[in-house]
């Protein structure tokens, strides 16, 4: 493949850095963005750099971050609109290449291969970039530059906040090989630790660690990771990335451990985002997903089919909570709660029942999508997700 | 007790019950095949609490009893023994088995027989006769559009509705893509007229049909407040009776048509089984089929961007009314089609979105519904 030139720009502290550049009284100061600070057990989504400075982190309760920062402001979350900002940066990458893949709310990649006779060198692409985006959004970002996906993101890593680096392959053994284990993309908390079982430590290690031992111990993944540790990704920028699904799943930390009927409405508002997405992309899907995390925060997940393509929400919701009913005791607390829906394809055809029941339900749904679409996500809603034992009342 | 029977009996007998025997159950007892002997003949019976079978057999009895015999091992080891007299009995005191055949013994552990649960005393009347080949021919007709999944019980059951004055049962099904409706003419010995409408399993009366479709006499039906009850000669079946509301399904038969065609059922089969392999769409082992009735003809038609296509062309023996496209999920045209039971089958259509009616072209006792798929 020609060598190409790939860009990945991670906003920092995303978040809290929205509140910040829409409140001029914010800035400078620590923000703590939560679940929801009226609630005694919300935690902290996101910190300011001014607060993380005390120790603030994500996933902290907010309470222990008040202890640290007593003069911080906290912040409740505004989910549509990071959306809205994202939405703004990602058009300004846009205005350099067609070739952007959002890769998650805060992070996109960009392919600048050949825009050097337009915009310059790879650098000074990175460097308007930043600067478009910190004058017209009012957000910094890390911004990555090497020849693969893999190696801009963890240039991006190297420096955090505001940082620009660039990252060679050649520079891999150097920069990226002493760093902990734990640094390289693809490696959590988990795989970490079987990593460190087996003696290794650093990115290095896993570079230099046969590659048949890792296979042995992870399968596939230890291969990704043998190839990743030495910087080596050929995976394109895929600006359709999010356009072609195979699965749509959302999931949060709930701002305070719930149970019994709260999980269920979490897991009924989910369903009906999720299947909202599919439908807006003009998927049916077959396969119901569900994720629990406990207190103890341990990962459950359990997943079933529905016995034929669907996009309608109310077969997702059944399937969901029945997943839930059988395998988790409601009594028992939870702190996160997530729903996928997968197996999607195009909506090509559709079989329509005898007695009406997708043709009304089917008819419901396009109803509120349009209202949503038109008046926002809330405009309407569930009557359970009203009710007092919703978490989101 | 201590019988001796012949091996074939036997192996029949326990194959028979064996389909109501829980496969695996958290009640132990619902793993075992009860076995009674009394005067000139045995008893078998399995239950999983949900369908029970009994089956009667005659042969020698040189002393009464009965025993709960696990059946896995119990089926398996009768499949295995010799073609000849097998001697059963009792040894420790009733806990253990003896089979013995030839100068060979098999000894199996049993379990206790008062933890197998009894039929409940309710008597049954069995008010009803029908034909045992109509009967299973027309359980074979509407078990096709039962639903396969588990999330709607009432659409794994069949719907039996008794007429006592014209003297037929109407057994109805539906997954809710399609529907089939049967009319099966009964001998009624007495009227019941609280039980003229019930759902059961469709794997009760499938069982049913299988161990007494080709019985030389009549199948008695009998209904309790829970309960649907089959009985030929010797043989058993029982069966819990589904809770729940029956869809109304009259109300969605299209009075009148539009299209009507009459085709020949073995070419038209052929056609769409060839045609549902080139699948419409990108959905995986689904044969959606566009259908053309244009004049005196029939084209079927499909495609796939990965495969090819398939166009296919049909005379039609008779046709009324408009020209017409639709599209069909061929599955459940095939379905259909394999069990109609007649050379030809008559169509009507009532338009491009709304539900076909197929039939046999002659009777009008059975009668198939489906709705077309819309492409986006």
């Amino acid at each position: 493949m020609v060598n190409r030139w790939i860009i990945l720009a991670d906003m920092n502290s995303f978040f809290a850095s929205v509140h910040q550049a829409e409140d001029i009284s914010l800035r400078g100061r620590p923000v703590i963005v939560t679940g929801d600070p009226d609630k005694r057990r919300g935690i902290v989504l996101t910190a300011s750099y001014e607060a993380k400075k005390y120790g603030v982190k994500t996933g902290m309760l907010i309470w222990e971050a008040k202890k640290l920062v007593p003069d911080a402001v906290f912040i409740k979350a505004e989910h549509d609109k990071y959306l809205q900002y994202s939405m703004r940066i990602l058009k300004i990458m846009r205005d350099f290449t067609p070739l952007v893949e959002p890769f998650s709310i805060d992070e996109a990649f960009m392919d600048v291969t050949g825009c050097e006779d337009l915009f310059g060198s790879p650098m000074e692409i990175a460097k308007k970039l930043k600067d478009r985006i910190k004058n017209e959004v009012g957000v910094m970002c890390s911004v990555g530059i090497s020849t693969n996906k893999l190696l801009a993101k963890m240039a991006a890593e190297l420096e955090k906040p505001d940082g620009l680096t660039m990252l060679l392959p050649e520079e891999v053994p150097h920069r990226l090989w002493p760093l902990p284990a734990g640094e390289l993309f693809g490696v959590g908390p988990r795989i970490e630790r079987r990593l460190d079982r087996l003696g290794i430590k650093t990115i290095g290690d896993i570079a230099k660690c046969p590659v048949e031992i890792l296979k042995r111990e992870f399968g596939a993944v230890g291969a990704a990771l043998h190839m990743a540790a030495k910087g080596i990704d050929c995976s394109p920028v895929n600006p359709e990335s999010l356009n072609v699904l195979k699965g749509v799943s959302n999931r949060y930390t709930l701002p305070k451990d719930c149970r019994g009927e709260e999980i269920k409405v979490a897991v009924v508002d989910l369903c009906e985002k999720v299947v909202r997405r599919a439908r807006k992309g003009g998927y049916v899907g077959k396969c119901v997903g569900l994720t629990l995390r406990d207190t103890d925060l341990f990962y459950y997940h359990w997943t079933k089919r529905l016995p034929e393509y669907t996009d309608i929400t109310e077969d997702v919701i059944d399937t969901a909570l029945e997943l839930l009913y059988s395998h988790w005791l409601l009594e028992k607390p939870v702190r996160l709660v997530g729903v996928s829906f997968t197996e999607l394809v195009k909506k090509k055809w559709e079989q329509p029942d005898i007695f009406g029941r997708k043709k009304r339900l089917g008819q419901l749904a396009r109803t509120c999508d349009f209202l949503k679409d038109r008046y926002g996500e809330n405009s309407v809603q569930r009557a359970v997700l009203l009710e007092k034992k919703s978490i989101f009342a | 007790m201590h019988i001796i029977c012949q091996q074939r009996d036997l192996q029949n007998a326990v194959n028979s019950v064996y389909r109501a025997v829980a496969s695996q159950s958290t009640i132990p007892i619902l793993t075992g095949i009860l076995l009674q002997a009394s005067k000139e003949k045995i008893y078998l019976e399995g239950t999983d609490m949900e369908l029970r079978i009994k089956y009667g057999l005659s042969t020698q009895v040189k002393e009464e009893g009965k025993a709960v015999i696990p059946a896995r091992y119990f089926v398996d080891l009768v499949k295995r023994l010799p073609d000849e007299e097998i001697e059963l009995g009792l040894e420790n005191d009733g806990k253990r088995l003896f089979m013995k055949y030839g100068d060979s013994i098999v000894k199996l552990n049993l379990f206790e027989v008062e933890e197998f649960p009894e039929d409940e005393k309710e008597p049954v009347e069995y008010n009803l006769a029908v034909d045992p080949l109509l009967f299973s021919e027309s359980i074979k007709q509407v078990s096709i559009a039962v639903a396969k999944d588990e999330s709607r019980p009432i659409f794994t059951g069949i719907h039996l509705e008794l007429n006592s004055e014209e003297k037929f049962l109407t057994m109805a099904t539906t997954d809710s893509h399609r529907l089939t409706l049967k009319k099966v003419s009964v001998n009624i010995q007495k009227l019941n007229k609280d039980l003229s409408e019930v759902v059961v399993p469709s794997r009760a009366l499938n069982e049913a049909a299988r161990l007494m479709g080709e019985a030389q006499e009549e199948i008695k039906i009998g209904f309790t407040e829970t309960k649907a009850c089959f009985k030929c000669g010797d043989v058993v079946v029982q069966s819990q009776l589904i809770d729940g509301q029956f869809p109304s399904f009259r109300d969605v038969i299209p009075e009148s048509y539009k299209t009507l065609v009459e085709v020949e059922i073995g070419s038209l089969y052929d056609s769409l089984s060839r045609a549902s392999l080139v699948s419409y769409g990108e959905y995986k082992g689904k044969g959606i089929v566009r259908i053309n009735i244009k004049d005196n003809s029939m084209s079927i038609f499909s495609f796939s961007n990965d495969v090819g296509e398939v166009m296919e062309f049909l005379p039609l023996l008779k046709k009324e009314g408009e020209d017409l496209e639709i599209a069909f999920d061929a599955r459940y045209l095939l379905e259909v089609l394999r069990v109609l039971n007649s050379e030809t089958a008559r169509i009507e259509f009532t338009g491009p979105l709304s539900p076909a009616v197929i039939k046999p072209s002659e009777g009008d006792s059975y009668l198939y519904l489906v709705l077309p798929v819309r492409i986006q």
